[in-house]
């Protein structure tokens, strides 16, 4: 193997892990019938609330849990609409696109807008396992990152099983493909979907908060960048399939990895292009495949009778 | 024949409900901003002061309207053939840059097709922007919404692509395209001010929007697929039809706005034209209460809200975000006032419209 | 630390409180600024906002500020301030130009500067900073001390003020090591730490053990990735000496808020004329900044090179390439 393709893989994963966390949380709530844009907003929300509790508290730990906390809190907001009310779900995440940019964005102006100074945290060390790391390859890749690419790995894994071998699963794929026969199988459409988005928005909030805590280690506004898109593109190219979802997000990262690493070696390429990839992937796929695996009442608000 | 006094109306309750539910945003963000130190009188006097102080402000929130009622025009018209098109901003962006590749391309012909060939370069390009999405919808049944939100970024990044590359100013220093030519611009209504013939577009733009959803039968049957795809079925209207339709008009309304944007505002492409009218239209749309003349009072609502936030900074320091929190609360404010679920009632509000409009022969379930 | 952190978010809140509050007095003096993004990106609205605030307790004079998000805002936040009477109103950018030049016809009184740019009309001058003189020693300090011969730079969006700073590095680099490999990589926006972060990690890989940036905000990620592979980096704008003490160089500074100081005072002093203001070393503005806690660090061979190259920058001797 070329020397150069270890970093290169390392990199990847990276990149690809807080799209993992936003694919994988937003699988759990589409898997329920639930689908969530405010993906984006979610994690921007998260990555705020790492920041600032870990600014305060020297903490990253502490961070960790006020953004997954915070991500959590703004999930329910969304629930008390999506599910609450019965609200249309896609005008509902999109309001709440645009209320986090502007939430964050106030916060953190009238913070540190006026300082001058960045707002700088402690972040997350590398933290490589041992025996894992000393594989050759994948030991560097995948054993050598930090304590969220583990936490990625084994959360991905652990739903994708959740969602196959648990009754809770099952129950929850069952409100997403029929609510009405869930319902009258004794399911409560209700507090599953509730379960789902608090689940979802949660993993979604450990992607902002990686986004603080291992690759900046402060807090931009608009630091997501479109990765909460990303994370929708990346659950239909990997058909609500969580460990398809990391492969997926893998690739996407391994396309940007290698962007970078080709403008680092000198040729130039429009990266404009480049940041277009992964939606004209998801458009062509869409064109091509078509429709496989939707959960058959996505994005439909359940009403009891 | 036409009566829009009694169509004006009919819509004005559902009207009445939106402007309520911008007032109660607005009361919150007061009653925030007053928490956070503010005085709450200079607050709105500013406010309006700013959105409308003088003919000079009144223009400029008008000018800064007139892209979102076509982009919210863009969201009634799929919104009501049920297509979920959150992508009127794409659509922008693409009448934006093929109207304007046109007018940097024409050479020596008759200036005076310019601006028609710049429109109907828009057209096409936003209606197959929104085709794109429809096309994947009918034929692959797959969801709009994802692609449209696709096709949105994917319309961001060609755009920063041809400014840095193919439509690049000759001089080549900044990311931005030439100047049209003025051929290729819209007059401006009154001297002095910035309003221009484009506005008088997005009116007539409504108008016949309105005309086509409630006075023809061709609206008639894409409200139906919108409201109850299977009833519709049944009426043997051919669903896949309509809603293509909903979405090359969507998409072409929304392109429009693009081009007018650049014809009447800019003169130029720039990257970051819009600042996600394509989100901002649906808050619009919403309010409207997905009528076509309402999409007019409610783009000037947020086109002075723009303003007003513009004041606000101006004078007194208030963050220009403070625009996106209002917006959002409108949104969810109605929501709330739409309370159960928004769809189920808007359905009979469509319902109630339809039982007025009795049903032509051949057309019975 | 929890506690003094907590004294400093109170005094930060208290203060932003008290600025919103109530008209000031003031000279009757009156300075605007139309900035392109957030004034909490740390680094190029900053600066401006820093240089605004300046003028506001140094000349005693009035100011405001509006974020410009759309083109279509520019002249529209230009003609507001000319209405009102405004002395200066600073457009921070290039994409500034055009709307300047339109609305200061209709406003002969007011005085609009466009930083960076090449419009120049009666009452219409850009402000350009020679930032590229820094880079250029900079760049000259990096082949200095490279043990690899590699170094590199990591871009926000690829427009000219940033492929000038770009282009001055690497010419630094050869003048003093005609061999020495430069290499750059674009993000393609300001805000994407994760991205920058990345981008400078490929570098890193391809053998670059001296980075240079301009990407603003995004900036943190390069900071990251040096301190992450323990090499030296360039900060870029501010002195960003700080941010990383252990890796952070030097900074290629200009002086912003010094020359918003400078021109507010040109054109209280009537003394303004309608040409390109370029702002340099000489005029005290830019400057590469050592970092005192790795000064130590630079072999003196190399500390004499760099003398000797900013000697010949401030007598006029050396012409930096792609200076605007």
């Amino acid at each position: 193997m070329p020397e150069f393709a270890v970093p290169l893989l390392a990199g990847a994963v990276t990149l690809a892990t807080p799209l993992v966390f936003a694919a994988v949380g937003e699988i759990i709530m589409e898997k329920s019938g639930v689908l969530n844009i405010a993906l984006e907003g979610t994690m921007l929300v998260a990555a705020l609330a790492a920041a600032f509790v870990t600014y305060f508290t020297a903490s990253p730990a502490a961070g960790l849990a006020a953004g997954v906390a915070a991500a959590v809190l703004f999930g329910l907001l969304f629930a008390l609409f999506a599910v609450g009310i019965q609200a249309d779900q896609i005008v509902t995440g999109t309001a709440m696109n645009i209320f986090a940019l502007g939430l964050t964005g106030v916060l953190y102006r009238s913070l540190f807008g006026f300082s001058g100074t960045r707002l700088a945290v402690a972040g997350f060390q590398p933290w490589p396992l041992p025996f894992l790391k000393d594989i050759p390859v994948i030991g560097t890749v995948f054993f050598s990152q930090n304590v969220l690419v583990y936490a990625a790995l084994v959360l991905t894994l652990l739903v994708a099983a959740a969602l196959k071998r648990t009754r809770t699963g099952l129950y929850l794929q069952a409100a997403g493909e029929n609510p009405q026969g869930a319902e009258v199988a004794g399911i409560s459409v209700y507090r599953l979907r509730l379960l789902a988005i608090m689940t979802g928005s949660a993993l979604c909030g450990l992607g902002g908060v990686f986004l603080v805590l291992v690759e900046g280690n402060t807090f931009v506004e608009g630091m997501t960048a479109g990765r909460g898109f990303i994370a929708l593109a990346i659950v239909i190219l990997a058909r609500w399939q969580p460990v398809r979802a990391l492969v997926v997000a893998l690739v996407f990262g391994l396309a940007s990895a290698l962007q970078f690493q080709a403008q680092a070696i000198g040729i130039d390429v429009p990266y404009q292009l480049f940041l277009a990839l992964p939606y004209v992937l998801t458009i062509l796929f869409a064109m091509l495949v078509g429709r496989a695996n939707v959960p058959a009442a996505l994005a439909k608000p359940y009403i009891k009778e | 024949m036409i009566d829009f006094r009694k169509a004006l109306l009919r819509a004005a309750p559902a009207l009445g409900r939106g402007a309520l539910s911008f007032v109660v945003a607005l009361a919150l963000v007061a009653l925030l901003t007053t928490w956070a130190g503010y005085d709450a009188g200079v607050l709105f006097h500013t406010l309006f002061a700013g959105a409308a102080g003088d003919g000079y402000r009144i223009s400029e929130s008008l000018l800064r309207s007139i892209p979102l009622v076509f982009t919210g025009l863009a969201v009634v018209v799929s919104f009501r053939a049920g297509l979920w098109n959150i992508g009127a901003d794409g659509q922008f962006l693409a009448g934006a840059m093929a109207g304007t590749f046109v007018a940097l391309h024409w050479n020596g012909m008759a200036q005076v097709l310019m601006l028609p060939a710049m429109f109907v370069a828009a057209w096409v390009a936003g209606a197959f922007w929104g085709w794109i999405a429809v096309w994947i919808r009918v034929r692959r049944e797959v969801n709009e919404v994802i692609t449209t939100i696709m096709l949105n970024l994917i319309a961001v990044q060609i755009l920063a692509w041809l400014v840095h590359g193919p439509l690049q100013e000759q001089a080549g220093a900044y990311p931005q395209s030439d100047a049209v030519p003025a051929a290729a611009r819209l007059p401006v209504l009154f001297a002095g001010l910035r309003l221009h013939a484009g506005a008088i577009i997005a009116v007539v733009a409504a108008l016949l929007l309105w005309l086509l959803l409630f006075r023809f039968a061709i609206g008639l049957r894409l409200r139906a697929v919108g409201h109850n795809p299977r009833a519709a079925r049944f009426a043997r209207v051919a669903l896949e039809r309509y809603r293509i339709l909903a979405m090359l008009l969507a998409g072409a309304l929304a392109a429009t706005g693009g081009i007018v944007e650049v014809s009447g505002v800019t003169g130029r492409l720039y990257e970051n034209l819009s600042p996600g009218y394509g989100f901002t239209a649906i808050a619009v749309a919403l309010i409207a209460r997905l009528h076509p003349i309402g999409v007019l009072p409610a783009a000037v609502l947020f086109g002075a809200l723009d303003t007003a936030a513009r004041a606000l900074e101006r004078d007194l320091g208030v963050s220009p975000v403070f625009a996106d929190i209002v917006q959002a609360q409108v949104i969810l404010i109605i929501i709330l006032l739409e309370t159960p679920a928004i769809r189920t009632r808007l359905q009979r509000a469509l319902a109630g419209v339809q039982a007025r409009m009795p049903f032509r022969g051949g057309e019975h379930a | 630390m929890l506690k003094n952190r907590l004294i400093h978010f109170i005094t930060v809140a208290v203060v932003f409180l008290l600025s919103c509050t109530g008209a000031e007095k003031h000279s009757g003096f009156k300075v605007a600024l139309l900035s392109p993004g957030p004034i909490s990106d740390a680094g190029w609205n900053a600066s401006a906002w820093e240089g605004l605030q300046r003028i506001k307790s140094e000349l005693n004079a009035h100011v405001s500020q509006v974020e410009t998000r759309v083109p279509a805002e520019f002249e529209a936040s230009f003609r507001e301030y000319g209405r009102m009477g405004y002395d200066l109103v600073f457009g921070h950018g290039f994409e500034f130009q055009d709307a300047a030049a339109t609305v200061a016809q209709d406003f002969p009184e007011t005085v609009f500067i466009t930083t960076s740019g090449n419009t120049v009309r009666k009452n219409v001058a850009p402000m350009v900073f020679q930032l590229e003189q820094a880079t250029y020693l900079a760049g000259a300090l990096a082949a200095l001390m490279s043990k690899t011969g590699r170094i590199g730079g990591v871009g926000g969006i690829k427009i000219p003020p940033v492929q000038s700073t770009f282009a001055a590095f690497e010419a630094g680099a050869r003048a003093v090591r005609p061999d020495i490999k430069v290499s750059f990589v674009y993000i393609g926006n300001w805000e994407n730490v994760g991205a920058a972060r990345q981008a400078a990690l490929a570098l890193i890989d391809q053998g670059c053990d001296l980075l240079i940036h301009n990407a603003d905000a995004a900036a943190a990620g390069v900071f990251q990735a040096a301190a992450e592979r323990n090499i030296y980096v360039f900060g870029t704008n501010k002195d960003q000496n700080t941010i990383e003490p252990e890796h952070v160089l030097a900074s290629c500074v200009s002086d912003i808020p010094g020359a918003f100081v400078t021109m507010a005072k040109i054109v209280r002093d009537k003394k303004f004329a309608a040409k390109i203001y370029r702002l340099g070393m000489r005029d005290g503005i830019v400057s590469l900044v050592i970092n005192p806690r790795l000064a130590d660090r630079i072999p003196a061979s190399a500390r004499e090179r760099l003398v000797s190259l900013e000697q010949r920058i401030l007598s006029g001797a050396l012409n930096v390439p792609g200076l605007p």
